[in-house]
């Protein structure tokens, strides 16, 4: 009983640093720029298929992560620049272009890389299980990933909380017009923070993919838990997309372990309940 | 005076789809009927609330389940048809506590309660068929008497969609509707001014279900089964590319923007391999260029004229 | 009657096969196929139909004297659109027969549009219990399988070789990944083994780490029945959590040849499926099939391929039997019912509820040499069962009053 305690903890906090690693990117681009942007399930898959590839021919998993991470880089760029300035901060819009994008690119996704699944080949150095005290057999990759992602939590806190960067991306979050006045260069900020989160959705698809699969739907399967990642943690906040991680990712390994045919929901039904409290999510804020 | 005769028109000239003779025109013609309808109902929260929901795919497909499960559990239409309108209704107030919320909120809030719902239909198997839905549900019939073969079903599918038509026209014009638009603009003046805005935007989005549920009910009886593709979340944000396409703030616009999209999904389909992308690039290419729809564009074209 | 006459009776015979039939002769049979072109089964449909097209070109696109002509329909897995397909099939391109869909929700939507235009529908891959059982429609043959009935005899190779008897089976939960679970649950428990438990897994589910962390301690064996990119999800979690050196694996439904392409050797030797079709089967017939299959497309068939494969011999051997008046529908379809066909999965007939008999191969995973693949991960059948019929050993009668197999 313990073991499996144990055992679904460390699941759930597995799924956690994944889905903060995502959510983490949608929320800051959101919290700074209102920019809802949908696309960024499909930015986890291409950067996870891309990231495949590089993996493949160089056979170096971490030069995967960071050819996944720029690429979608250079894609968020070009749809930025392109499209999204174009809805003028409209969410409807918004979210029809970034849909419209999702289908583009999950689609295209599947006429070069097919529809069988495909999983990322773990490097050496992080297969296989780990034997913890009490015979409990846990994957390598797995403890590595939710290194990573409390590691990228931190940092991300200390660049949003510690650092003078930080402290202007904040006032961006609270008075863009006030931040701008102040003589910020507001443009330059905007472009790094979305570089950012474009980097954590296309690397966070070759991280996930490793375990998870790359599949044709993975894109919706990613993208319905990052937002009700966002949704609890309130839109914009660091704290918020921690706090929403460990959440969902909790819920839904303890969810499928005692309650399988309700798991589903496990995840929506507090967070209904919440929304009747506080529909602003734990850390948001009234807008 | 005008619209309500070239509505006529239009309905006088769909009539004439059974004609052709061919199955495949009249449930097509069916389908963008049902569709546009369901987008009727998303586009009224877009253009009287100015929200947009994400969640009507799932009054739509509650209402095809409950008719699918009462029908072939050998319930009278009569009895069948209120009661799935009633469960939309009742998945509406539940769903509306969400009006509290607005802007990007509401729409990730109501995608997240379509989601729930979409869960129950694939893994309720005994009460919904699971995967394989449910099938074999009859045609409609009230005290023996109803459409016995496509062709009737079109017509009875032509005169509700009609009528709804007209119900919709009638409320948007109201004074309801009216102080709808008057929230949707300047919803703190509203409140200044003494109206509940909430509530209001709560009635509105009870009624908005209602919309999505008597199409969830027409979709059954033409489809003959339901399965949770009903529920998907794609159904309901189609359902708003549908309103925008064709133009939002109109009523032929939904249907319009239904006709594009299911003449993609099933004839352009035939023609080009990954047709996704083209409906990924109409997705795009509205919010761009037409983000006021179709109908927007004659009002372009007459705006250029000197 | 005199020599004269008879005479002619000859001439006017060959003058109405000329004048009349003559044109219909030279007129192409149009097959209309259903199959998701497009979305996430894009390749299995992809690979069905080259399956179907494979046969057809061997056959010389020819058949009871008259051209073939197939015209294919993307149903992107969705009734909806399926049902749009076969309509504009029917009724646009006048196809004289349907074959699809692929996914089982799809087929009572095709079937539908069958009964309702009398048009011929061979169901093939779509596989679920209740179209050649509870809600059978008249026009429509199963050519494929029905999701249980492997299942059978797969309970009882649990038992009876394996030895086994207390399981655990891991049953996808929606209809087929239900049917699959509880046909094979059924025969198991009948010859006293005892189900640990059944977890059901959603199709939503993204991690089986906590799915899998489940199963309950003492038992001796895990039975998964998994479908699509849960497949490889299963597997690797298997692994990665050691759980190899605790449980046996039996493999229900896990490792078809699309799997295949994404797992490496610590698959070999696990008892991966068992379906009515492995590609290690050892026969001229598949060894053929394999070879030209391989060498028009570069790649191991799919299931779905050699179920569309037989499908279009069964069609050729119809269409002949009639001459290839397919125009007589109700012919066409006595035609099917009665053909005998030997395909690459083996002897299939149809039962007398429309759906085929035929081997049940249970499969494992060997790492085979192709002179043209090189080495490669394959299926190989280490039991066969032949003539599996639908309804296993019990009598039809018995086997509907009990109902479908649902939890």
């Amino acid at each position: 009983m313990t073991h499996s305690i144990a055992l679904q903890f460390l699941n759930g906090l597995s799924l956690a640093a994944l889905l903060f690693l995502l959510a983490s990117g949608f929320t800051l681009t959101f919290g700074l720029a209102r920019v809802v942007n949908m696309a960024h399930g499909a930015y986890y898959l291409i950067g996870g298929y891309l990231g495949l590839q590089v993996v493949v021919w160089t056979g170096s998993f971490s030069l995967g992560v960071v050819a996944g991470g720029l690429s979608v880089v250079a894609i968020n760029f070009a749809v930025d620049r392109t499209l999204i300035t174009r809805t003028k901060g409209d969410p409807l819009l918004q979210v029809l272009l970034t849909i419209g994008i999702t289908y583009v690119i999950a689609e295209t996704a599947l006429l070069i890389w097919g529809g069988d699944p495909m999983r990322v080949p773990q490097p050496d150095w992080a297969r296989g299980p780990v034997v913890l005290p009490g015979d409990v057999f846990y994957p390598r990759y797995r403890f590595l990933l939710i290194v990573l992602g409390l590691a990228v939590a931190a940092l991300l806190w200390a660049l949003y909380r510690l650092t003078p960067m930080g402290a202007i991306v904040r006032a961006g979050v609270d008075d863009r017009e006030m931040t701008e006045a102040l003589g910020v260069n507001i443009t330059l900020l905007f472009t790094l923070v979305f570089a950012l989160a474009a980097f954590l959705a296309g690397a966070s698809g070759v991280l996930g993919g490793a375990f998870l699969t790359l599949y044709p739907h993975a894109e919706w399967d990613i993208l319905i838990l990052a937002l009700v990642v966002v949704i609890i943690g309130g839109l914009g906040s660091i704290e918020g997309a921690m706090a929403g991680s460990l959440f969902v990712g909790l819920i839904d390994s303890f969810g499928r372990w005692l309650l399988p045919e309700a798991a589903g929901f496990m995840l929506f039904g507090p967070m209904a309940v919440l929304l009747l409290l506080r529909p602003q999510g734990l850390f948001g804020r009234a807008h | 005076m005008g619209r309500l005769i070239l509505l006529a028109a239009i309905a006088l000239a769909l009539a004439t789809v059974p004609m052709l003779g061919n199955p495949f025109w009249v449930g097509l013609t069916m389908q963008v009927l049902v569709f546009g309808l369901l987008a009727v109902s998303v586009d009224f929260m877009i253009r009287q609330v100015g929200l947009f929901p994400l969640c009507n795919g799932a009054f739509f497909a509650v209402a095809a389940y409950t008719v699918a499960m009462l029908e072939t559990g050998g319930w009278p239409t009569v009895a069948a048809v209120p009661a799935a309108i009633a469960a939309a209704a009742l998945m509406g107030m539940a769903f509306g506590i969400s009006v509290r919320t607005g802007g990007v909120y509401f729409i990730l809030i109501t995608l997240a309660f379509g989601q729930m719902a979409l869960s129950v239909a694939t893994s309720w198997t005994a009460l919904t068929g699971g995967d394989n839905g449910i099938t074999n549900i009859p045609y409609p019939a009230v005290a023996g008497v109803g459409p016995t073969d496509l062709s009737q079903m079109f017509f009875v599918v032509l005169a509700l969609v009609g009528l709804m038509v007209l119900v919709y026209a009638r409320i948007i014009t109201s004074q309801f509707g009216l102080t709808l638009n008057g929230i949707r603009d300047a919803e703190t003046r509203m409140v200044a001014l003494g109206y509940r805005t909430v509530t209001r935007k709560y009635v509105a989005f009870v009624i908005s279900s209602v919309f999505a549920g008597v199409a969830g009910v027409l979709y059954a009886y033409t489809n003959q089964f339901v399965s949770p593709a009903a529920a998907s979340l794609l159904v309901s944000v189609e359902a708003g590319l549908m309103a925008i396409l064709g133009g939002s703030g109109t009523v032929i616009g939904p249907f319009l923007g239904a006709t594009v999209i299911m003449g993609i999904r099933n004839i352009v389909s035939a023609m080009v391999p990954g047709w996704p992308i083209l409906m990924g690039l109409v997705f795009i290419a509205v919010v761009l260029f037409l983000p006021r729809g179709l109908v927007g564009l004659t009002g372009r074209i007459k705006r250029a004229r000197p | 009657m005199t020599a004269r006459h008879i005479a002619s009776a000859v001439i006017i015979a060959g003058a109405l096969g000329f004048a009349g039939p003559a044109t219909a002769q030279d007129d192409p049979i149009k097959i209309g196929v259903l199959l998701p072109l497009s979305g996430g089964l894009a390749a299995s449909g992809e690979d069905a139909l080259h399956g179907f097209e494979l046969y057809w070109n061997q056959a010389g696109m020819e058949a009871g004297g008259r051209p073939i002509e197939i015209i294919s329909a993307d149903t992107s897995c969705n009734p909806d659109n399926a049902i749009n397909a076969a309509r504009r099939l029917a009724f646009n391109d006048e196809v004289d027969f349907l074959v699809g869909p692929l996914c089982g929700h799809e087929g009572p939507a095709v079937a539908q549009v069958s009964g309702d235009t009398g048009l011929p529908l061979l169901l093939v891959p779509a596989a679920a219990d209740s179209q050649t059982k509870w809600d059978r429609v008249p026009t429509v043959v199963r050519t494929g399988f029905s999701s249980s009935q492997d299942s059978h005899p797969f309970g009882e190779f649990l038992y009876n070789d394996l030895g086994l008897r207390n399981v655990t089976f891991v049953g996808q939960d929606y209809t087929y990944g239900q049917e699959k679970t509880l046909g094979a649950v059924r025969t198991f428990e009948a010859l006293g083994g005892k189900v640990d438990d059944i977890i059901w897994v959603p199709l939503s589910a993204t991690d089986y780490g906590p799915v899998l962390a489940s199963v309950p301690s003492g038992t001796e064996a895990v039975v998964p029945v998994v479908v699509g990119a849960h497949r490889n999800r299963f597997f690797e979690t298997w692994f990665d959590f050691g759980y190899d050196r605790r449980f046996q694996l039996v493999g229900l439904n896990l490792l078809q040849a699309d799997a295949l392409k994404a797992v490496d050797d610590r698959a070999v030797g696990l008892i991966s499926v068992a379906q009515n079709y492995s590609q290690g089967i050892d026969t001229p017939e598949n060894k053929a099939f394999i070879d030209s299959f391989v060498e028009a497309y570069g790649e191991v068939p799919s299931y779905f391929a050699e179920m569309m494969f037989t499908t279009a011999k069964w069609a050729h051997q119809a269409i002949d039997a009639i001459d290839g008046d397919v125009s007589d529908r109700d012919a066409f379809l006595a035609a099917v019912r009665e053909a005998e066909v030997v395909g690459p999965r083996g002897p299939v007939k149809l039962d007398e509820y429309d759906n085929p008999i035929q081997n049940t191969y249970i499969s494992r995973v060997e790492r085979v040499d192709h002179p043209k693949l090189g080495s490669v991960l394959m299926n190989v059948p280490v039991k066969t069962i032949e003539n599996v019929s639908q309804f296993w050993t019990e009598d039809p009668e018995a086997f509907l009053a009990r109902g479908p197999y649902q939890r």
